[in-house]
């Protein structure tokens, strides 16, 4: 709902109580009239006059600011009306904040307040928010697809192979598995909805499956410095990987998950070894 | 014949997707698996995130990293650097202090066919090849 700022200030019934208080000689900053700009007057009466109906008609005014700032970050997965939400929240501090006698538009202080507010939402809510949804449906799509034809191909499957099987373009298929490289932090035990398994199995329920292929502690590999931050299954696939030489596929298919899986896990432990070691020195 | 590709970006993480997507999108056409791709592109994560690794820029702070990629039907050779003289050997010999045998160099070996150290002009590059395999 747009509406014109004219009619903000005529339901607010503000300028009767402007015009009451003009007259006050003792007033540090001039008291805005008909003829300055509706927001300085809604400044004004808030601040001033303490009207939180002026907050109120101020966050209305300001609403397309936010709505249009909102919409520049939508496209990375999170709903826009979550955004404008969130957006609101940057445009209540600044009007809160804001001092009327610097002199500066309100939008210019508005605007990186608004923006600092969304970019703090995604910086709170992780790298998974910030993929579009779609990406991500098709990355758990791809998940699936890379096994089965695995499977049926008895290879890994090429790009244009799961672009044809998943019915998307080369570039998506591409654009969707980058969104499952991002390293993470996220616990194993955060299971499919910390956003970093693929849905397709619960961690603690293969630990228990699985749990004697691990059994590799006098391998030289697990004595390493930083491998004590690495759980059985960690320690167990970069094993495989770096020391018996297995492809992904072939890992994925001897510890029973996804190879988007033991990509994601071994991208995982490498980078819990480093903070590891980062955090020994 | 062979196709290059050259990109230069800042040493920061936000770009390093990028990074990848290219390597992706060059790898695709050569029908590269889905696991060698994926080889290559933490090969080149790896070298991107690993903190010893100074760009070569004048006050050797955190330049732009070019990486340079070529393509025949055979291989796909992925070029980074340049990076400040001796920076990679020294951030194999730490790595592998640090990480004993679990260190940059074997993970590197490890997930691509070739690894090559030059001395160019300009600083040092690293060299990855990784060999794209006939479709069974």
């Amino acid at each position: 709902m747009n509406r014109r700022p004219e009619d903000i200030i005529a339901t607010a019934g503000l300028d009767p109580v402007i015009q009451q208080d003009a007259e006050d000689v003792n007033e540090p900053i001039r008291r805005p009239t008909a003829d300055d700009k509706v927001d300085h007057q809604l400044l004004y009466a808030y601040h001033h006059d303490g009207s939180m109906k002026a907050r109120e008609q101020l966050i209305e005014l300001y609403l397309p600011l936010v709505r249009s700032l909102a919409r520049r970050y939508s496209y990375r997965g999170e709903q826009l009306e979550d955004l404008v939400q969130v957006g609101c929240i940057g445009l209540i501090k600044a009007i809160d904040r804001f001092d009327i006698e610097r002199g500066v538009e309100l939008t210019t202080y508005a605007t990186p307040n608004i923006i600092g507010e969304i970019k703090r939402h995604f910086r709170d809510k992780g790298w998974a928010v910030r993929v579009p949804r779609g990406l991500q449906e098709l990355n758990v799509r791809l998940s699936k697809l890379i096994e089965e034809l695995t499977v049926q191909l008895e290879r890994s499957p090429t790009i244009a192979e799961l672009a044809k099987a998943s019915g998307a373009t080369e570039e998506e298929v591409l654009e969707a598995l980058e969104t499952g490289q991002a390293y993470s932090s996220v616990s194993l035990s955060s299971g499919p909805s910390g956003g970093d398994d693929d849905g397709d199995l619960d961690p603690l329920e293969s630990l228990g499956q699985i749990e004697e292929q691990y059994a590799i502690t006098e391998d030289r590999a697990v004595l390493a410095p930083g491998f004590a931050a690495l759980d059985d299954r960690e320690r167990f696939i970069l094993h495989l990987r770096f020391f018996e030489g297995l492809t992904q596929s072939q890992i994925a298919s001897r510890v029973g998950i996804s190879q988007m899986h033991v990509s994601r896990l071994i991208r995982r432990s490498l980078q819990k070894i480093k903070d590891e070691i980062g955090s020994a020195e | 014949m062979s196709d290059t590709v050259s990109l230069s970006f800042p040493r920061d993480s936000r770009y390093y997707a990028v990074a990848r997507l290219v390597v992706g999108g060059m790898a695709a056409p050569l029908e590269m698996s889905y696991d060698a791709l994926d080889d290559l592109q933490l090969a080149i994560s790896s070298l991107l995130d690993h903190e010893d690794l100074a760009t070569q820029t004048p006050d050797e702070g955190a330049g732009d990293v070019r990486l340079r990629l070529e393509v025949d039907d055979s291989q796909i050779v992925a070029a980074l650097g340049s990076f400040a003289s001796g920076s990679l050997d020294r951030a194999f010999e730490r790595s592998a202090k640090q990480g004993g045998e679990m260190g940059l160099r074997r993970l590197l070996d490890t997930i691509v066919d070739d690894v090559t150290v030059s001395d160019d002009s300009d600083g040092e590059w690293i060299t990855l090849t990784k060999h794209v395999k006939a479709l069974a």
